[in-house]
């Protein structure tokens, strides 16, 4: 089952839909259409970034809207304070959240995987707190407004201006296939495998010559970079940022689309991403009524689907070709040779 | 004792090796040493500290006391991915293999050290970089076919019978291209046609140049495969020689037996 290897009609079909997707905002009049599309795409980088971590690596974090916010913050900051454009503002939410993630990540991952849960839950309320309280620097309660879009690039005859919706889709969409470049070249690299096995068995990985602390440790600064990029290119898109959206539940939120989506997946984010988008904005009016289903859907996922939408479409999908069929029964053999 | 040149030479050297969980000394004051290309057996009843003894040469766990010496590099308190770079590579007792991955994507792992973790060179796809992953996945086919799996590759590793798991392990652990293989009771569980298959697969790893620790339980592979046991009780060192002296020395039929039927 060489399913990770593509055919080349199948790549083809793939180029030309990522082609075609830059065309979407002529078909879509409606901005507030293209303002959701727009949002998924930031939460489909965030959850991409998530991923990697969760997914990939197996360690757990609901810190990560945190990152989110720390990427935002900096790049209004540095837009309002110092008056950078864009292009120089995302840069540095790339590297104050590259810094932040290392540390965090460096503390946190000498933690098992329960306490790292923990550390990454404190981590993400004291930033929170941080954005509410520090009103010098982040305006508190009200948080940043006036943030500025990214200066119009003229090239050539053409003028590409990033004022609506319309116009920052196709930033935002080079950004993601950007972010699905990375995770693919990091994935099938020894880098990437070494994450794997440090997720599958970690003590297997070490026996393997894989230094696992060190490995762990740069996917989280990876992961955190990818959220702080998102935060940038959120805080120029909508202009302000405040506290209330980098709270513990953004962090959840994310960790949902991963776990709906099916971890380990670049599809499985992007799934992940879209639905809770949509079923976000559904929920606007009783943001209560969300959290409450978003914990209750994470629970049947890891209790029924463990690998998510994208889990379920490949034992669909193998059911359907009549071939290997994954049977668990190795566990069952593996447990019944106790210890000497 | 052999033409080969190099053959005395020790490869690993165990000094006055101590490791005690609570009260329980689980090896104690233990000295041995593995001869370059030897396969050395470790036998000993159950309990006897064998396993304790491949986690401390591995530095899955660290020792009370005493040193660990892989040729003149002292590897003590390393840990287990540092002493897996100076050539050392095992496998578990019970079977560690990564459950989402294919015999191939298994195996793959095992090349870590060649192909490295660097994250520019995969970044960039650079010459260098696609260099050693072509290397590692040759490697990989060769290390495959020597141990009858490469007909296999695309199967879940998890999903295959208990021995080509075991062989799916074994083809890990070499696919790091270790100078020393531990082998913690490879046999255990399986039948004699297995036991069989999987000890000429070892005495051609053997023959490739790589040194076998082995521990086993069953006396027959022991005498058949080893040139050199060691046989421990309580984490102490009872006897050291070659199979011909260590089937009938009277400790050790005494550790296995009881000291009645060793004087009956």
């Amino acid at each position: 089952m060489e399913q990770t290897k593509k055919s080349y009609f199948q790549k083809i079909i793939l180029i030309i839909v990522g082609i075609a997707l830059f065309l979407l905002p002529f078909a879509i009049t409606n901005p507030y259409i293209m303002y959701i599309i727009n949002l998924i795409l930031i939460y489909a980088l965030l959850a991409l970034g998530l991923d990697l971590i969760v997914g990939y690596t197996g360690q757990v974090s609901v810190g990560h809207g945190a990152f989110f916010g720390i990427g935002a913050y900096t790049a209004a900051i540095v837009a309002k304070k110092v008056g950078l454009s864009f292009w120089l503002t995302l840069p540095f939410s790339i590297v104050i959240t590259a810094a932040i993630g290392f540390i965090i990540g460096f503390i946190g991952l000498k933690l098992i995987e329960e306490y790292l849960v923990m550390a990454t839950l404190a981590f993400g309320t004291i930033i929170w707190l941080v954005f509410l309280n520090w009103t010098d620097l982040t305006g508190g309660p009200m948080g940043i407004a006036g943030i500025p879009a990214p200066p119009t690039i003229k090239l050539g005859g053409f003028e590409f201006p990033f004022l609506q919706y319309h116009d920052y889709y196709p930033l935002l969409l080079i950004f993601v296939y950007l972010g699905i470049l990375i995770t693919r070249l990091l994935i099938r690299s020894g880098f990437g495998r070494a994450c794997t096995a440090i997720r599958d068995d970690e003590l297997a990985a070490q026996a393997m010559g894989i230094p696992v602390f060190k490995t762990k440790v740069t996917m989280f600064t990876i992961s955190a970079t990818f959220c702080g990029a998102a935060g940038a290119l959120y805080a120029h898109f909508l202009h302000v940022v405040s506290p209330e959206t980098f709270t513990f539940s953004m962090s959840v939120t994310i960790l949902t689309m991963v776990m709906i989506g099916g971890q380990g997946s670049i599809a499985g984010a992007i799934i992940g991403a879209s639905i809770l988008t949509i079923s976000s904005e559904a929920l606007r009016e009783t943001p209560e009524l969300r959290m409450l289903i978003y914990g209750f859907l994470i629970v049947i996922m890891i209790m029924f689907f463990p690998k998510g939408i994208m889990g379920l479409i490949q034992i669909i999908k193998r059911r359907f070709l009549q071939k290997n069929i994954l049977i668990e029964k190795s566990s069952v053999e593996k447990e019944g040779l106790g210890y000497e | 004792m052999s033409s080969e040149k190099g053959y005395d030479t020790a490869i690993l050297t165990v000094e006055r090796l101590s490791k005690a969980f609570g009260g329980v000394k689980a090896v104690n004051d233990l000295s041995f040493s593995v001869t370059q290309n030897a396969i050395h057996a470790i036998i000993g009843p159950n309990g006897a500290g064998k396993s304790t003894l491949f986690n401390l040469i591995t530095g899955v766990i660290a020792p009370n006391e005493g040193k660990i010496k892989l040729f003149n590099h002292d590897i003590t308190s390393l840990r287990p991915d540092k002493i897996a770079q100076y050539g050392v590579s095992r496998t578990f007792q019970n079977i560690r293999l990564f459950p989402d991955m294919t015999v191939f994507e298994t195996v793959l792992i095992g090349t870590y050290l060649l192909t490295g973790g660097k994250l520019l060179p995969a970044l960039f796809r650079s010459n260098e970089f696609r260099k050693r992953e072509r290397q590692a996945k040759d490697r990989i086919k060769e290390i495959l076919q020597f141990v009858g799996l490469w007909d296999m590759r695309n199967e879940y590793a998890a999903k295959l019978s208990y021995g080509n798991q075991r062989r799916v392990e074994i083809a890990r652990a070499l696919a790091t291209n270790p100078r020393l293989l531990l082998l913690d009771e490879p046999t255990a569980g399986m039948n004699q046609k297995e036991t069989k298959e999987l000890m000429q697969l070892f005495s051609q790893v053997n023959q490739q140049g790589i040194t076998i620790l082995i521990i086993a339980h069953d006396m027959h592979l022991v005498n058949t495969l080893s040139n050199q046991i060691t046989v421990i009780n309580f984490g102490e060192k009872l006897v050291e020689g070659p199979p011909e002296v260590i089937q009938n020395h009277p400790a050790v039929v005494e550790a296995y037996m009881g000291r009645a039927e060793a004087n009956a």
